[in-house]
């Protein structure tokens, strides 16, 4: 038998300069952002703002832990953690930088070329630069390696055709990192697949949107036909592209987002809650924040683990899919507390319950499903 | 002994299923592909030329009473016809369309000989949109105590004041019902009832945006609303009594609603499954993927034996109050975990305009709280286990 695996949670706590930081980002988040109403702090990272970003680089907040020589400021992950984590709780518009700052610039830093990282890692800490994700295809989500869009050598570079979806943002990103088959190797799916930093508005690719259950346009069809990406755009090394990817959803699946993104609605109930809320609401109130609590030191232990430069992919796995257990729940509990109506308009609650019943769904699909997630925790369990 | 007979559905019955059943997969289902998906109509000459086929066939007005025009079907029998009638895009909240004719508030029928030819005769003939206009901002479950609009009467009129919420179609309807106070110090049985004709003076509707984009229930406003005293439905205070019976029947066909929808979300979870194979094998061999859908299958079979029993016991005659609580409460409650399912296994296609999915969910999520939330009937039910 195949030795029983564990997942290590340490105990982690935030050191004094970065709890000095959480003073100065809250009073930055609350000059910047007065008094956004609560329906729009409900958007969490969908917020897209490049105003905003511009405001938070300027403040050293982006690419916080990477090297000064591509823009970055050295600081800790937990330094990163804190700036995290008050953006997400007050609702900041972090579109702009979020998934640059979470999961491309630190693909760049550890895959990509000199040339690349010096061209690009300064413009995304500058607030600049906001990229998008071409990963999954119609055909192709959670098993990511069968993807099909082909990336052919042609002179000076690579032609491609197919078919991306599900591409958050890319309408308003100005690059993607995108995952392109550059070889078949029959049986070998993993074999063969490399990334490419994407300028979506070259030649050759058309974007179509798609729009999502809530009615807002933030995903996309992207359909490449014989569009160009120069040699110099590839990340890494040709065919390294699964290996790479491993490490991007990693990065992807490891942050306060994954357990946050309903706390606009936690907050609305407690700030809605009578002064004697009754037995009922008091207990539904303290096992919520008592599994936040719980999460969030959860999620701080797996930032502990990426300072100490650990790979967390199993206890990351882990928080995802507690965090977004935890998250769809909000909206329901809080509708069978209240039962009103989620409307566009009404009391704040009311319009952020309306928000948030409409993009919970997503939890458990975007950034890897629950059920792959489970899947993760079972091979990490030594399950299969 | 005798042993049991089994149950079955009575061959005309099974047939107009199956019509209605047909008639959703080759009129309603290609229409609705090439409309807006929120829409909450089909188009007028579409809806034009389908009633003109269902009348052709005899499925119009199937529900209504024989007497009036309709098919005098019973409880019963259009629960089984609502579970096919439901089963597309809009159909959770505008079954069929429409095509198969559309409801009239039923407290009508305990009006007068004069009221229902008036009003209910033609609005069943053409197919007018009417409106039921109970609920107020104070709060929709408790409609006997929550009740404050007024009216009071002026020598041959009424004067209506008040605001009632969550009222479908009342901006598009040719007449409606309001449910209003007449005698404040009298409780439930100081609640009247009035039917209202479009464009009277001091009455406006203004649609609210609420998660399901579609049937956009309207704010009601009565403002020194005048309504000649014939338009009295029913006795003076004895409003709530003319309809509870029948607001129970109607429960049924609208489980019934709840459970075609959840049907629908089913099959394409399951047809979606085989057909989805990631890792090489179909989605359909994964364990995790088949407990969700064998939950769904027992769910669904259970909700409709609940609202079928439950409609044949109203159909009796007998009180069904509870089941019809039990029906509304399990199976909005089914339709939620199945469609809920049914995204989550359509991954990303699953929150995405290009299928129904995301419409049934946003529409099921307020069929937990639309007809009486779900709290209000589990209080029902709890209620009858402690006589
Ligand atoms: C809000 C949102 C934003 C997104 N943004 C992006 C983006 O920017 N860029 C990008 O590339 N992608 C993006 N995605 C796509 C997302 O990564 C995929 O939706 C996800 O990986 C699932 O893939 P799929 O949709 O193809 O579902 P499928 O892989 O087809 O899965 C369908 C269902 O089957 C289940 N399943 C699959 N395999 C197994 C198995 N082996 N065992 C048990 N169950 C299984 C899944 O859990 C799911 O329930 C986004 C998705 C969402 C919802």
């Amino acid at each position: 038998m195949g030795a029983v695996g564990t997942f290590r949670f340490d105990l982690c706590t935030l050191p004094p300069e970065a709890e000095a930081l959480r003073g100065e980002v809250r009073e930055f988040l609350r000059e910047t952002l007065g008094d956004m109403p609560p329906v729009k702090r409900a958007r969490s990272w969908g917020g897209f703002d490049r105003e905003f970003t511009r405001t938070v680089a300027a403040r050293g907040w982006i690419g916080m832990t990477w090297p000064r020589r591509y823009g970055g400021h050295e600081r800790s992950a937990l330094e990163r953690y804190v700036v995290l984590e008050e953006m997400l709780a007050a609702g900041a518009p972090v579109g702009a930088h979020w998934i640059a700052d979470r999961q491309s610039g630190p693909l760049l830093l550890r895959f990509g070329t000199e040339a690349q990282r010096e061209r690009f890692l300064p413009a995304i800490a500058r607030g600049e630069l906001a990229l998008a994700i071409g990963m999954s295809e119609p055909d192709s989500g959670s098993d990511l390696a069968s993807i099909r869009t082909r990336a052919e050598r042609v002179d000076g570079g690579y032609r491609v055709n197919g078919t991306k979806v599900w591409t958050s943002n890319v309408h308003r990103a100005d690059y993607m990192i995108a995952l392109f088959r550059t070889r078949v190797v029959p049986e070998k799916k993993h074999e063969g697949l490399s990334q490419f930093l994407v300028d979506p508005k070259s030649p050759g690719i058309t974007i179509r949107p798609i729009i999502e259950l809530s009615g807002a346009h933030h995903f996309n069809e992207v359909v490449f036909q014989d569009a160009f990406v120069p040699e110099d755009m590839r990340v890494g090394e040709e065919g390294a592209g699964w290996k790479q990817v491993g490490a991007e959803l990693a990065f992807e699946r490891s942050g306060p987002e994954r357990y946050l993104s309903c706390l606009a609605l936690l907050v609305e109930l407690i700030r809605a809650a009578p002064a004697d809320p009754g037995e009922r609401m008091a207990v539904a109130i303290g096992r919520l924040v008592a599994h936040l609590a719980t999460l969030r030191q959860m999620s701080l232990s797996v930032a502990g683990m990426l300072q100490r430069g650990e790979n967390p992919n199993l206890e990351a796995a882990l928080v995802k899919d507690l965090g977004t257990n935890f998250e769809q729940e909000i909206p329901e509990i809080v509708h069978g507390l209240l039962g009103c109506e989620p409307t566009a308009r009404g009391s704040d609650l009311q319009q952020v319950l309306g928000y948030l019943v409409q993009h919970a769904p997503s939890f458990s699909l975007r950034g890897g499903t629950r059920e792959i997630l489970r899947g993760i925790i079972a091979r990490g369990l030594g399950l299969r | 002994m005798t042993s049991f007979p089994g149950y079955a559905l009575p061959s005309e019955l099974a047939q107009l299923r199956d019509q209605v059943r047909r008639l959703i997969r080759e009129e309603i289902l290609p229409v609705e592909q090439r409309i807006d998906p929120d829409a909450a109509e089909i188009p007028e000459e579409d809806y034009r030329r389908l009633s003109a086929k269902t009348k052709a066939a005899g499925l119009w007005c199937l529900g209504a009473p024989a007497e009036w025009g309709g098919g005098g079907l019973d409880t019963f029998s259009m629960s089984v016809l609502l579970e096919e009638m439901s089963q597309h895009r809009m159909g959770l909240y505008n079954p069929g369309c429409g095509v198969f004719g559309r409801n009239v508030p039923p407290v009508i029928w305990g009006g007068a000989r004069a009221q229902i030819e008036k009003y209910a005769v033609p609005a069943l003939r053409e197919g007018h949109h009417t409106f039921f206009a109970i609920t107020e901002p104070s709060g929709g479950s408790d409609p006997a105590g929550a009740i404050q609009a007024r009216g009071v009467k002026r020598g041959d009129h009424w004067v209506l004041n008040g605001t009632k919420t969550f009222i479908s179609h009342a901006d598009e309807a040719e007449w409606g019902v309001v449910f209003v106070r007449t005698d404040a110090a009298k409780g439930r049985a100081g609640i009247s009832c009035f039917i209202i004709d479009k464009g009277t003076p001091g009455f406006t509707a203004r649609r609210i945006r609420t998660i399901r984009t579609v049937s956009v229930p309207c704010e009601v406003a009565l403002e020194d609303c005048r309504v000649p005293a014939e338009n009295l439905l029913g006795a003076e205070g004895r409003g709530l009594d003319l309809c509870l019976d029948l607001l129970t029947r109607l429960r049924f066909p609208y489980s019934a609603c709840n459970l075609g929808v959840a049907v629908a979300a089913h099959r394409m979870a399951i047809a979606h499954a085989k057909q989805r194979a990631t890792f090489g094998v179909p989605l359909s061999q994964r364990q995790a993927i088949q407990w969700m859908l064998a939950d769904a299958e027992v769910e669904l079979r259970a909700a409709r034996w609940l609202i079928w029993e439950g409609a044949w016991k109203a159909d009796r005659g007998e009180d069904a109050r509870v089941e019809a609580s039990i029906a509304k409460l399990y199976s909005s409650e089914v339709l939620a975990r199945v469609v809920d399912a049914a995204v989550q296994i359509h991954g990303g296609y699953g929150v995405s305009k290009e299928f129904p999915l995301e419409r049934w969910y946003r529409e099921a999520r307020v069929r937990r709280i639309g007809e009486g939330p779900s709290e209000v009937h589990r209080m029902v039910i709890a209620r009858s286990l402690f006589r």
